[in-house]
């Protein structure tokens, strides 16, 4: 797609993917808005990535199946006699036809990496324990906020495990609930990998910003690592993704 | 959705017509031959005023499309709507010509009372909940207090957006029988005689008309955005339109008349107004050519790629329709139904776009004095924090950092864009010209401190009603005239807010610029 090229036809040289490029697989619904984002910090990485429409149901050839953020389909779930609506990020996305490899993608525990919307979705599939409610001062929220990796560490990685890094947040429905039991088992299996730190942007629940499934397949995230400003962490986050997709 | 009569009910189409193309809105009647003076044209120039945005070359075969406008009046009724569709409406106006937005900004006035509060934080939720789903970032802006906003608060929006110039689209029909075709949302009732709403103070028309006011939904223009950007790619296209101001009626008649200028070709149109998709029952002609629901474009497409234009639209599950065609008979015709008959009704594209004037006294400008206040730091931060200013991952320098500009990262051609706002109702008040040239003069210096090179500016020239205001007005414009040459900047677009006040007060004159300019990395 020749609009495509326009975006990201530029490979940054100071953070190529080495030798053996992944082949990354963007969900595209009609309302993602990091979906060329998304593509591009594949891209300047050096990897191969590329969309899939919502309403394909062919399982890609792939290494990583990503749900991008954005508003798939507008996240509003109107009232048909007033026209009043309310919002409910995520659910519409569920009847899209491209569900049906999500959920094979899944089934086979091959890695899934939600971001923002994606992480949305995710619980929504019941891929994901848990659900994302309206933040806490009931308004949107972006900024960059400092984030720090724990527990089994973003897709594992023993090199990020540790550190805090600034990442960009941009969502009005980010805050993380669980039922006790549900932290209890997130806990004892290292499942949250990521926290907010210092600043909880959303009243997310003990700070969580981002979960994996028990498997370790499935990632999710509210934080935009697309959107990451140093060229370094960008780096050190795509790597990460490698190690694990290679290992 | 409301299903009250409107005024359009009752009216004849010629009626209608006229009513609404003689609208300030629509004609620029009192404000055309000041703006015939500005200066237009320089080496960066593309497409100046006149179009659904400026375009200026980047260089390396980009470009980049601007334009900024007022929704003003539906804002201080309904801010959170009102401001909404604003921005709905100059996103439309820079994707209708190809281009794929890339940053929004917010210019805002509000009163010194108490509604102020509320009016902040409904416009800003409604700019947040458009802009953040559609993902065009916020990436700079403004907000002060002053009195006379008290009855009629400002809320311009800029926004701008990348186009190689091959894809370019312009607001034009070129070719007999060539497609009209309708796509997007489905007309009703609602924005009902915005054109005219906008054209008038709240006091002498019958005030807070929420009927004027259309509802807004971001899903259904982010569908539009694509479809559009990706028919930009391929030369099935002759020209397209939003259905802004005066919807269908405009659109129409706006893409035939450019047509005939630019080819000097007696081109016309037929329109069959039993074909329009509708959301409201037994709506009238002059009804369905008014409507001002949001979210609508008219393409003129070639014939011979009619099925694949629809197929585009179907992909992104847009209703599309070809209501009419372009035709060689100079003629506006439209195609109805009335008490169970089919009916026609022609009238003269050159009458129903034949440029009228109206003339005010140039009344020297009286100074209204009083507090004009900065809006607080941490309101400020409230604001910015509710927009989604990093998505597109251009942000360089964003609102989290303070000064009245931003830059973005233009990496397709390796170079950086530096964008610079400006306004000075303080001096504008005391002496509209200095008030305009200090405005000037701040941009300028922010595009020159970032190294960058100014292309061009866009221009929202806020005023209140035109018996006290037209000489503050003609003298901004002079101003702004002869600093653009000096300076060697053009304007590429802009827009016109007139009838701006309170009870019978004007607000001070609000000339808010934004210039753009380029440098390498």
């Amino acid at each position: 797609m020749a609009i495509q090229e326009v975006r990201v036809g530029f490979i940054e040289k100071d953070i190529r993917g080495g030798e053996q490029p992944l082949e990354v697989v963007v969900v595209r619904y009609p309302g993602s808005n990091c979906d060329f984002d998304t593509l591009k910090f594949f891209h300047r990485g050096g990897h191969n990535a590329r969309f899939l429409w919502h309403k394909d149901t062919i399982v890609p050839k792939a290494d990583l199946l990503v749900l991008c953020g954005g508003f798939a389909f507008g996240d509003r779930e109107y009232e048909r006699a007033t026209g009043e609506y309310r919002m409910n990020p995520g659910a519409r996305a569920l009847k899209s036809p491209v569900m049906e490899v999500i959920d094979q993608w899944a089934k086979d525990e091959r890695p899934i990496l939600g971001i923002c919307n994606g992480f949305q979705i995710l619980c929504h599939a019941g891929l994901l324990p848990g659900k994302l409610e309206h933040n806490e001062r009931g308004k949107f929220f972006c900024d960059d906020v400092d984030v720090a990796v724990e527990g089994r560490s973003f897709f594992n990685s023993p090199d990020l495990s540790g550190n805090v890094y600034p990442i960009n947040i941009a969502h009005g429905y980010g805050r993380y609930e669980v039922t006790a039991e549900e932290y209890a088992g997130l806990m004892a299996n290292k499942q949250v990998f990521l926290r907010y730190q210092g600043f909880n942007p959303n009243g997310s629940v003990e700070n969580i910003a981002g979960v994996c499934n028990k498997d370790g397949n499935i990632w999710a995230m509210m934080p935009h690592p697309e959107r990451i400003v140093s060229l370094e962490t960008k780096r050190v986050f795509l790597e990460a993704i490698k190690k694990y997709v290679r290992s | 959705m409301s299903e009250a009569k409107t005024k359009f009910a009752e009216m004849s189409i010629e009626e209608a017509i006229r009513d609404t193309m003689h609208s300030e809105h629509c004609s620029y009647k009192s404000t055309r031959k000041f703006l015939a003076g500005l200066h237009t044209t320089g080496e960066h120039i593309i497409q100046g005023p006149g179009e659904n945005a400026g375009i200026l070359d980047l260089g390396q075969g980009l470009a980049l499309a601007l334009r900024i406008e007022s929704h003003n009046h539906p804002s201080h009724v309904k801010p959170a709507e009102g401001a909404a569709t604003g921005v709905g409406g100059i996103i439309r106006d820079i994707f209708t010509m190809g281009a794929r937005p890339i940053a929004l900004l917010d210019n805002l006035r509000f009163g010194a009372d108490q509604r102020a509060t509320w009016l902040l934080r409904g416009v800003a939720e409604g700019i947040s909940r458009y802009g953040n789903c559609i993902g065009i970032p916020v990436v700079g802006g403004e907000i002060f207090f002053d009195r006379t906003y008290n009855g009629n608060c400002l809320v311009n929006v800029c926004c701008m957006g990348l186009v190689p110039q091959k894809n370019i689209i312009y607001g034009n029909a070129l070719t007999t029988d060539s497609d009209l075709i309708y796509v997007g949302a489905r007309t009703g009732r609602d924005g009902m005689g915005g054109a005219s709403f906008a054209s008038k103070t709240f006091q002498e028309d019958a005030p807070r008309d929420e009927k004027a006011i259309q509802d807004d939904d971001p899903f259904l223009e982010k569908l539009l955005l694509e479809a559009c950007v990706e028919l930009a790619e391929t030369n099935w296209l002759e020209g397209m339109q939003d259905m802004g101001a005066a919807g269908l009626l405009c659109s129409t008649t706006e893409v035939i008349h450019r047509g005939q200028k630019k080819t000097g070709l007696p081109l016309g149109a037929i329109v069959d107004l039993d074909l329009i998709p509708a959301k409201a029952g037994g709506m009238t002609p002059p009804e369905f050519l008014c409507s001002e629901s949001q979210e609508r474009m008219m393409v003129v497409g070639k014939r011979p790629y009619r099925e694949r234009i629809l197929e585009k639209f179907t992909n992104w599950d847009l209703e599309a329709v070809v209501v009419g065609e372009v035709t060689l008979d100079g003629k506006y015709t439209l195609l109805y139904t009335e008490n169970g008959q089919r009916k026609a009704t022609a009238m003269s594209i050159k009458e129903i776009c034949e440029p009228i004037d109206q003339e005010w006294p140039l009344t020297p400008w009286r100074t209204q004095g009083g507090e004009y206040r900065k809006a607080s730091k941490s309101t400020i931060a409230s604001v910015w924090h509710q927009y989604d200013w990093r998505v597109g991952t251009r942000t360089i320098k964003g609102p989290n950092e303070p000064g009245h500009f931003a830059v973005l990262d233009i990496d397709e051609i390796g170079k950086d864009l530096v964008v610079a706002w400006s306004s000075d109702e303080g001096r504008s008040d005391v002496n509209p010209r200095i008030g305009i040239e200090y405005a000037f003069q701040k941009a300028y210096r922010h595009i020159k401190d970032q190294g960058a090179k100014p292309l061009g500016l866009t221009n929202c020239l806020n005023f209140g009603y035109p018996a006290d205001s037209m000489g503050a007005f003609a003298e901004t414009v002079e101003g702004l005239s002869s600093i653009c040459r000096q300076y060697e900047v053009p304007v590429v677009s802009g827009n016109v807010s007139l009838y701006n006040g309170t009870g019978e007060h004007s607000i001070k004159p609000t000339p808010i610029l934004v210039m753009v300019g380029i440098k390498d990395k």
